[in-house]
């Protein structure tokens, strides 16, 4: 097994503990940087999302995952060089104003990140001018993600969507929304570029849209 | 003599066609109800300690979590965000105590927390046991909990054995006294689309201490309600195999026609109900609202073994959300209280 297959092995396991050494050991052994990125964390967790959406794992696995994968980056970070080279993107992600619920979307946050984006995580109950001043402030921002975990706060979310549809950095990113209540009607009827069902096709569907 | 509502749910307990679609209440809105029927239900928790409240009134609990209201869920309440009292659950030991049950009056607790209710027209069910997947939650956030499970099971097992004795010492101090008619757990568990973790862990670190609850009420030949949303329905065997005989809010997301099929009468189903769907939406019709009702019913009501409950979400103040609360509930008692008559 070479380096970067130990590596990627060790993220799909969790293996936080181990995961800085292997990364240490793949750029001492001459790895190149954006490779042991590449094939060995973003595509495992992309194997980890796929196992995720089968059931074959739940989402502890899939969450000490993500934590390995972001240990392992720790370490990488420094040896990266041009970081627009090795990101896909940066995504800002949110549940909207009146939700405090967090699970879901600190769960997209973790596997888009996962996925290789930048992300900015404003947290639960966030207020539409937050998601605005986020995007219109930063202009390496090309995907907006927002949770809403009950149908009361679907109204929020069609609100923050219309806000964000009217920003003037509106050409520049795109629109994803999610959560329990959400369907891909509601997300056609409030004016948003894609739903996702889950956080694993979140990621999926945010490499798509940056692609777009 | 006609039969009270007590009676009428206690018939679907034991397996028969009750004489009408039974009614757990509509939340939040169950004052509404036009005709006024007793609960067939009242659900008993007693407070062993006075309430605390803290200055955005939310209340702290024994443990100290502390809790926040929100608008959006008109009151409801959920563990303030980024305020969690555990990081660590190897740690646990010196952050999470229970608080002592030396000297409690358990008959006085017990007799004042039923003294309202008529136990001629409705069924007292004692809450026995909150989650412990939930309780984990509450101490340390989503994430950090779904974590420690993965990577700590013995500590999450620990912990969960510490609060399990707390609840157990609780309930079968209170259980004679108050003489329920069903015993309630819960544990929510799942979302929408899935367990949060896979059967095996739940078997391992959970079942262990849910049947010791459950052996609280199986001990004395009380049937047992779960409390489990989301798509939850992998555990039911599991529940069963522990005198499970009630599952509320059986959520659509699960496989309800199959699970119905499966076990008859067995496993009553409370609710039925699309909480998320078009029918809770803010400006859903008068119609759609009430065909919703009688769906529910007509899939899920034949033969007995269901009682119907629905939620109904608004915010605070949310007038459009008590339209759809009357509309329900006036449904209910038009559809609902003569679905068995009509159906011979």
């Amino acid at each position: 097994m070479t380096k970067i297959q130990e590596i990627a092995a060790a993220v799909e396991a969790g293996k936080s503990k181990i995961i800085g050494e292997l990364v240490q050991a793949a750029l001492d052994e001459g790895a190149a940087p954006l490779e042991i990125l590449n094939v060995g964390m973003i595509d495992a967790m992309s194997i980890v999302g796929d196992k995720f959406q089968k059931e074959e794992i739940f989402i502890p696995e899939m969450l000490v995952a993500a934590r390995a994968m972001k240990k392992g980056v720790e370490v990488l970070q420094p040896h990266l060089g041009d970081a627009e080279a090795a990101t896909v993107g940066k995504a800002v992600v949110g549940t909207v104003s009146g939700d405090l619920h967090d699970i879901g979307k600190n769960l997209v946050s973790m596997m888009i990140e996962s996925a290789g984006f930048e992300v900015n995580d404003l947290g639960v109950d966030v207020a539409l001018n937050q998601f605005v001043a986020a995007v219109e402030g930063d202009e390496k921002v090309n995907v907006v993600a927002l949770s809403a975990l009950l149908t009361t706060t679907m109204p929020a979310m069609k609100e923050t969507v219309a806000a964000l549809n009217a920003s003037k950095a509106r050409g520049r990113f795109k629109i994803m929304v999610g959560g329990a209540p959400i369907t891909p009607e509601f997300c056609k009827e409030i004016g948003a570029d894609a739903y996702a069902p889950d956080a694993a096709s979140a990621a999926q569907k945010a490499k798509e849209l940056a692609k777009a | 003599m006609t039969m009270t509502e007590r009676e009428n749910l206690l018939r679907v307990i034991n397996g028969q066609e009750p004489g009408w679609v039974p009614r757990k209440g509509i939340v939040p809105y169950a004052d509404l109800d036009p005709e006024q029927h007793k609960p067939c239900c009242v659900g008993v928790m007693p407070e062993l300690f006075p309430p605390k409240v803290n200055a955005k009134g939310g209340r702290i609990d024994v443990f100290g979590v502390e809790y926040e209201p929100t608008d959006s869920t008109d009151g409801m309440q959920l563990p303030q965000p980024n305020n969690f009292i555990l990081d660590d659950i190897t740690k646990w030991r010196d952050v999470i105590k229970a608080p002592s049950l030396e000297g409690i009056d358990w008959r006085a607790i017990a007799e004042k927390s039923v003294e309202r209710v008529d136990r001629k027209e409705s069924c007292v069910q004692f809450g026995g046991s909150s989650g412990f997947f939930q309780t984990l939650v509450n101490f340390m956030g989503f994430t950090e909990g779904l974590i420690a499970l993965q990577e700590e099971p013995e500590e999450c097992m620990a912990l969960i054995d510490y609060i399990c004795d707390y609840q157990e010492t609780i309930a079968r101090n209170l259980i004679g006294y108050i003489k329920p008619d069903i015993y309630s757990m819960g544990d929510d568990n799942a979302t929408a689309r899935s367990p949060f973790f896979s059967i095996d862990m739940y078997r391992e670190i959970f079942k262990p201490f849910h049947v010791r609850m459950a052996k609280v009420a199986t001990e004395l030949g009380l049937p047992i309600d779960m409390h489990d949303c989301g798509r939850c329905e992998d555990f039911i065997e599991d529940w069963r195999e522990y005198g499970v005989k009630i599952w509320n809010p059986a959520q659509v997301m699960n496989d309800l026609v199959g699970i119905k099929k499966k076990y008859g009468n067995d496993l009553i189903l409370t609710g039925c109900w699309d909480s998320s769907g078009p029918a809770g939406w803010p400006h859903s019709t008068e119609d759609l609202v009430r065909q919703a009702v009688r769906d529910c019913i007509d899939t899920f009501a034949p033969g007995g073994g269901f009682c119907f409950w629905a939620s109904v979400y608004g915010a605070k103040g949310d007038d459009l959300a008590k339209q759809r609360a009357f509309w329900v509930t006036d449904e209910y008692n038009k559809y609902g209280r003569t679905f068995y008559q009509k159906q011979g």
